[in-house]
This record gives C-alpha cells, sequence and structure tokens, in this order.
C-alpha cells in the first residue's frame, strides 16, 4: 500500500515536473515561431520589398528624366544597407533562412555591386542606355515578391500557421495535464495529512484512540459526563512479546482491538494508552452494577490462551476502577486513581477487577513516602546507624559442618515502624533501585565483617539473597569484586535466589550460575515448593543448595504426610547431589523431624532470630559452649528483641 | 547621474534671458560640408530653433566612444560620435521627447530621459571609419546595448535610427 502509494506521488511527480518542461519548450518553440513569422520578419520583408521597389521606381523615373543622379544614388544607399541589415545579424536570421531569402538577397546584392561604378559614373545618363539595367532589376521583382508571399501564405507558411496551433494545443494540454497534477497532489496532501491526523491520534494495531487522543479528551470532555472510568492492562503481554516474537505481540493487541471495539458500550471511549494498557470511559447513565458487570465481562474475553507452535501463553487481564460518584474528579485524576488500582493487581499479581478505595491510594501514598526514605537511606552519602540495616540468621548443620547465616535486611522506619525486608525489595524493584539496594546490602556485610574478630568471620558462611533486577551477567563481575576487597573467601559465599528468578531467564542464568560456581561461590534455590519446582529445571540449574520452604516444614513434628513429602524432596535433591536447608524451624519436634529426614542445614526461629551481628556473636559463643559436636539445641538466649515478621 | 537633469533643467530655464546674448551662427548658419544632421525644436542656442550640422560641426562636438554588439552586427564594433545629452546641452534644447527621422524616412519617438540616463551616441564612425548610407550611416544611433542589460529592449531597439537625417525636440 506504502509502495503503491509512493509510486504513484513519483509519477505524479514526474508528470508534473514534465508537463512544466513541455510547457515551456513548447512555449518558447510558438513565441520563436511567431515572432520569426509575424513581428520581425513582416517587418524586414516589408523594408526589403520596398526600399527595392523605390530603386527600381527611382531608376525607371530617371530614365524617362524624372528624377536626378542624387536621388538614385540615395535610393540605391538605401537599398545596399537594406540588404546589409538583412543578411547580417541576428534579428534577421529565422527570415533570412527561410524561402531562399538569403539567396535572393544576395543576388540583389550583388547586382547592386556589379552596377556601383555605373550608377555613380560622373557620365550617368538618362535615357533608352538604361534600358537592360532597369530589366536586371525587374527580374528580382518577383521573387522578391514571392518571398513576401511563401512567408505568408501557402503550404510552408500555413504549416508553421499550423505548428504555431499545434504547439499552442499541446502547450494547453500539458497545462491541462498540470492543472490535474497539481490537483492529485493536492488530493494526495490532503488525504496524507487527514492520515497523519488520524495516525497521530489513533494506533495502528488496534484501531484505537492512542495516548495522545486520551490526553486531548482529557482536556476537552467535561468530568461531568464521566462517571467510571477503568484502566485496563494485560497481563504476560510482554512475555509473549519478548518469548515468542514482536509479530506475536502486535497480532494479540489486535486481537484485544477487536474484542474491545466490538465489546464497547455506547458513548464509552476505549484508548491504548500504553503498550499493554488501554483506557475506558463510562459515560453518565452507567449504573455501577452496570460498569462492573460490563468491565468483569470483559476482563473474561480478555483472558485466553495464547498460543504458538511452541509455547502457550495465558493471556490474562487485569482492570483498575475508579468510580465519579459526585462527578468531583477530572479525567486525569480518574485515570491516576484508576492507575492505582491496577498497579495494586499487578504488584500482588492478581487478575480481574479492583476498585479503586482510599485504602489503595493510602498504600500508594506510604509506597511513595518509603520511596524517598528508601532513596535517602541508599544515597551514597548516608549517614550510617541510619534505620536501614543487616540482620543475620543462623543456618545450622544438622550432622555436623559449617555454620552459616542469612543476610537479612531490616528496615526499622522512624515513623512508620518495622518495614518487612519483603515490602523494601518489592518497592525497590518495583522503581529500579534494586540493582542499588543489592550493592548497599554488600557494602554493608562487608562494614559488619571487618568489625567481628577473624577467627569468627572465617568460620561463617554467608548466604545473601538476590533479587530479580541483579540477576544479570554483570552479578559474578560484581561479586567477584567485593570478594576481592572484602575478607572473606569465596566459598563462604552463597547466594540465594528464587527459581522465578532463574527460570525468567533460563539461558542467561545457566551462564551466570556457571561463572558463580568458577569463582567458587555456591547457589541456594529459595523457597523450594512453592513455584515451578520444575524437575528439568532443577537438573540443569548450575545449583549446591535447595531451601524447602517453611511451609512444608511448620508442624513437620506432628504431621506425617508433610514429613514424607519432605523426605521425598531430600531424598530428590540428595539424588541431584544438592545440600538441603530446611526453613521454619521453630520447636525441637521439628527440629529433630528434619534432622532425621536427613537434611543438611536447618534455619529458623528455634535456632535464632534475624539479629544483628553484635547479638549474632554472642549466640555464636553460646552455640559454642554449648555441647558439641551436633545440633540441634534449645532456642538461645533472645539477645536483642526484633520486631515480628509482618 | 542624477544631477545631470538639474543642470539640464537649469539650462532650460536660461534661454529665454540668454539667448539672445549666447545666440550665435555656431549652429544656425549653413555650415561649409553638405548637412547631414538637422535638429529643430526648443533650442536656446537658436532663436529660429533650428540647428545644422555637417560632419565637421559634428566631429567638433565632444567625442564618446561606445562598444556594443546591436541586433544587426556580429561583433563588438567600437562606435563614436557625439552623446545625445552633449548635442542636448550644447544647443540648450529642452523638451521631453526627441523624434528621429532616417534617409528612408523611418522615424521613430524616445524619451529624453533615457538620453540623460545612459550613453546615447549619434555615432559617426564605426571602427574609426566614416560609415557610408550603405552601412548605416552617415549617423547612426546607438545604445549602449553591451553595458546596459536594461536597455535589450525591442523599445530602445526600435530607437537605434540608422542613416539618421532630423532630429526634433517636442515638448
Amino acid at each position: 500500500m506504502l509502495r503503491l502509494r509512493y509510486l504513484f506521488l513519483t509519477l505524479v511527480t514526474l508528470g508534473f515536473a514534465g508537463g512544466i518542461v513541455a510547457s515551456l519548450v513548447h512555449n518558447q518553440r510558438s513565441a520563436e515561431m511567431n515572432t520569426a513569422r509575424i513581428q520581425l520578419s513582416a517587418w524586414s520583408l516589408a523594408q526589403l520589398e520596398f526600399e527595392y521597389l523605390r530603386f527600381y521606381d527611382t531608376l525607371r523615373l530617371y530614365r524617362a528624366g524624372a528624377a536626378n543622379a542624387e536621388r538614385l544614388r540615395m535610393t540605391f544607399d538605401l537599398l545596399w544597407n537594406r540588404l546589409d541589415v538583412f543578411l547580417t545579424g541576428e534579428e534577421n536570421r529565422a527570415i533570412r533562412q527561410r524561402f531562399g531569402g538569403e539567396d535572393t538577397a544576395k543576388a540583389l546584392l550583388a547586382q547592386l555591386q556589379a552596377d556601383e561604378t555605373l550608377i555613380f559614373a560622373t557620365d550617368l545618363k538618362p535615357g533608352a542606355g538604361l534600358d537592360a539595367v532597369i530589366a536586371r532589376y525587374a527580374g528580382f521583382q518577383t521573387p522578391i515578391r514571392d518571398l513576401m508571399i511563401h512567408n505568408f501564405t501557402g503550404p510552408d507558411a500555413a504549416h508553421i500557421a499550423d505548428e504555431i496551433n499545434r504547439h499552442h494545443y499541446l502547450t494547453q494540454v500539458f497545462l491541462l495535464g498540470l492543472l490535474f497534477c497539481g490537483g492529485a497532489l493536492a488530493l494526495m496532501l490532503f488525504y496524507e495529512a487527514r492520515r497523519n491526523h488520524h495516525m497521530a491520534r489513533n494506533d495502528v494495531l488496534t484501531q484505537l484512540p492512542n495516548r495522545f487522543h486520551f490526553k486531548t479528551l482529557q482536556k476537552s470532555l467535561s468530568h461531568r459526563h464521566c462517571c467510571a472510568l477503568a484502566v485496563i492492562e494485560l497481563s504476560n503481554f510482554r512475555a509473549v512479546n519478548e518469548n515468542i516474537s514482536h509479530d506475536a505481540g502486535d497480532l494479540l493487541l489486535t486481537r484485544i482491538g477487536e474484542i474491545l471495539n466490538s465489546l464497547k458500550p455506547e458513548g464509552s471511549f476505549i484508548a491504548r494508552v500504553d503498550g499493554d494498557e488501554f483506557v475506558m470511559t463510562f459515560p453518565d447513565g452507567f449504573s455501577e452494577e452496570l460498569v462492573k458487570s460490563t468491565l468483569n465481562g470483559l476482563a473474561i474475553a480478555l483472558s485466553f490462551d495464547f498460543q504458538n507452535d511452541k509455547h502457550l501463553f495465558q493471556v490474562g487481564t487485569r482492570i483498575g476502577l475508579c468510580f465519579n460518584p459526585d462527578r468531583a474528579f477530572d479525567l486525569q485524576k480518574l485515570y491516576q486513581f484508576a492507575t492505582l488500582a491496577v498497579r495494586e493487581q499487578r504488584l500482588s499479581k492478581r487478575n480481574g477487577l479492583a476498585l479503586f478505595t482510599e485504602e489503595i491510594n493510602n498504600r500508594y501514598l506510604r509506597s511513595q513516602s518509603l520511596l524517598s526514605d528508601l532513596k535517602r537511606a541508599l544515597a551514597p552519602g548516608s549517614k550510617t546507624g541510619s534505620d536501614l540495616l543487616l540482620h543475620y540468621q543462623p543456618i545450622v548443620a544438622c550432622h555436623g559442618g559449617q555454620t552459616g547465616v542469612e543476610v537479612l535486611l531490616r528496615w526499622l522506619h522512624p515513623q512508620l515502624g518495622y518495614i518487612s525486608p519483603l515490602e523494601v525489595v518489592e518497592l525497590a524493584e518495583n522503581n529500579q533501585m534494586g540493582p542499588q539496594l543489592g550493592r548497599w546490602v554488600l557494602q554493608r556485610l562487608k562494614r559488619d565483617l571487618l568489625n567481628i574478630p577473624p577467627s569468627v568471620r572465617n568460620a561463617l558462611f554467608y548466604s545473601v539473597n538476590i533479587a530479580s533486577s541483579q540477576f544479570t551477567r554483570e552479578l559474578p563481575e560484581q561479586l567477584r569484586a567485593w570478594l576481592a576487597d572484602t575478607p572473606i573467601r569465596a566459598d563462604q559465599l552463597q547466594v540465594e535466589m528464587t527459581e522465578s528468578i532463574s527460570v525468567a531467564n533460563f539461558v542467561d542464568g545457566s551462564l551466570i550460575l556457571r561463572r558463580l560456581n568458577q569463582l567458587g561461590i555456591q547457589v541456594a534455590l529459595d523457597d523450594f515448593g512453592t513455584g515451578y519446582s520444575s524437575l528439568s529445571y532443577l537438573k540443569e540449574l548450575n545449583i549446591q543448595r535447595v531451601k524447602i520452604d517453611k511451609s512444608f516444614i511448620q508442624g513437620i513434628g506432628r504431621n506425617a504426610q508433610q514429613q514424607q513429602v519432605v523426605r521425598s524432596i531430600i531424598d530428590l535433591c540428595h539424588t541431584f547431589h544438592f545440600k538441603v536447608v530446611c526453613e521454619g524451624i521453630e520447636d525441637e519436634r521439628d527440629a529433630q523431624q528434619v534432622s532425621s529426614l536427613g537434611s543438611d542445614f536447618a534455619q529458623g526461629y528455634w535456632y535464632g532470630k534475624p539479629m544483628p551481628m553484635q547479638a549474632l556473636l554472642v549466640w555464636l559463643t553460646v552455640a559454642q559452649e554449648a555441647a558439641t559436636p551436633s545440633y540441634p539445641r534449645h532456642a538461645p538466649v533472645e539477645v536483642q528483641p526484633v520486631p515480628p515478621v509482618e | 547621474m542624477s544631477a545631470l537633469p538639474r543642470v539640464f533643467a537649469c539650462l532650460l530655464l536660461l534661454p529665454a534671458f540668454v539667448s539672445a546674448a549666447l545666440a550665435d551662427d555656431r549652429w544656425q548658419s549653413q555650415p561649409e560640408g553638405p548637412v547631414i544632421l538637422t535638429v529643430t525644436g526648443p533650442l536656446g542656442c537658436c532663436p529660429e530653433g533650428v540647428a545644422l550640422f555637417d560632419q565637421a560641426r559634428l566631429d567638433a562636438l565632444p567625442q564618446t566612444q561606445v562598444k556594443t554588439l546591436t541586433p544587426w552586427t556580429e561583433q563588438v564594433d567600437t562606435f563614436e560620435g557625439v552623446s545625445i545629452r552633449d548635442l542636448l546641452v550644447q544647443l540648450q534644447a529642452s523638451g521631453r521627447f526627441i523624434e528621429a527621422k532616417a534617409l528612408n524616412d523611418y522615424h521613430t519617438r524616445f524619451e529624453v530621459q533615457t538620453v540623460l540616463d545612459y550613453p546615447v551616441i549619434l555615432a559617426t564612425r564605426k571602427n574609426g571609419e566614416p560609415m557610408p548610407v550603405r552601412n548605416k550611416g552617415p549617423i547612426w544611433i546607438i545604445y549602449p546595448l553591451s553595458d546596459f542589460p536594461p536597455l535589450r529592449k525591442e523599445l530602445h531597439h526600435q530607437a537605434m535610427v540608422w542613416q539618421l537625417k532630423s532630429l526634433t525636440i517636442v515638448e
């Protein structure tokens, strides 16, 4: 279509240019011919004939004695001059080249030159002696007359006249062509402008109005006519785009556009405002129930499986809805609120409809406030001893071996109190601050490590959690550099990550894990059992430890089925040569149980809560004093109150 | 150039008072040689309104050279003669138009302003040689076409009278 348009445009432009050139050429030729034939030639020929006749007549009068010699010589000179003018210069070039004009004029001039002596002779006398001379000039009367006649009449002259007419006609045709081309160009311009206008305001894929259009509407549409606004977001769209192809993503969008267009309620406005985000307004007269049922229907219609040869993606829809009960909000505000509602859905990975409420707004405001505080706390110049710090939870070996600690983030906010590490990580991850937070953790860990006795430091291993934004190809290099600057060995460092992190980017993931292993850093898979728990991934991943999620552990001492499951997991992991860590040990029975099931390590409040480094040192001392060689033991002394995990 | 019309205008005002004093027979009397140019009209120098010129009288006036190509010649030639402006000053002529007439009775009219603005001459020599009647002589009004592109118009081409025999100054 585009190619055709360009072809047409090229043709029209060529036609235009051709028309102009042709018109100019024909016009020029026509003008030249007109000039040659009519104006100058008429004058020139008339003068030639006139001077010739004057001389000829004077010669005859002189013969008859009715004119004097002076007069005769004057007309002789004037004719000579006229012939000279006729035969020389640019002005008469065209006319002398036609109809033998030049030959005739040259012959006449030659005759004058031949008779010069005679005419200017002092003994020139009138009378019959001049008859021969008169006869010589009489012979020119017919050729000169013919020259005149041929130039203005006869087939050749008519041919010129016809040529002029033909050129005139062609000029007119070309000018009409130009007019047509000009019209076509103007028409194309009009259509292009209209198309551009349409494209500027509409999305090509979905044929829905775009963000720009929606923004224009925000300014123009009175919010009094909008009773509700919904923000519709696709889940998994990015996965389709990245894992299948952008073409598939486009196809998906086209399909979504069709669905939205077909389900669009009367009077409603739908726009695609972002990659996978749509906005839908509801005009006055829609009851809350109708709006909700419409959107619920839409959520169902927009949840489907999208499949190509290899992949199946479940496309889901999140909808944030905001009502405008008193018509107090303008479109911008409604859009902002509905966005917050859908944002909550997205962050909690839920699909379906969410209504904007005051709580959502409060949560948002809280997260914004936290975010700015977090930014301040993470800033390079932030003073030490701020409310963001690290706690360490012991990981004990069940059957002898190295004791370790899991490095955990703690944030005691001055106003909001204890903030869950999950919330902190999520906040950072959702606001592109994950890598910064990760760097902060490593920096703080290094500082803490420098403050403890080397004997203690060297005896432990340290397990650091890695967020998905940190799990990049730069991670091994980052840790290598950190280790070079930190007084622990690579084999004392472990990274913990959830399955979803490595699975989301499996190809890169394997590479990163292999690099980490090459550096001597061990990798532990966190929260095992809650995610994909795919055996094939488990086999492929370069990991050394598996941490069984606490949901499998808590209460295991009293639940035979749970024991069976955990035993199977432990056996399976041992088959793959993974060490197993059981998390969430809260009482002695659980501790004994996991140990007897073969778990290599255990972690939980029974052994020790997450605690500051100084408290950990005390805990280690107490643990050492208690009988070795084996854990578990009773819960150690509470060294410092730690706020409960939310 | 712009000063000239004013000078010329002043001269035009003079004749009524000083013409008698200045009047002499320099231009009015019959010249020794054959008359080749007659100038008529309101002339300050000549109360009878007629000035007669033979070749010698024309040669005695300040001479101006113009090198130009014309539509009737095929190379640049050097023309020489009195400029019409100088002639009008000498004759203390007043008027807005000049009518030029040729031996073959061709005649045309052009504006005095043109000859004040450009060095238009009454050429009596072409490449140093007097011009015979057979070669557009004895006088050819030459416009400096090559030097002044604005003059290359049919209007001025028509005023380039050859075989000039008389000039008439008219209001």
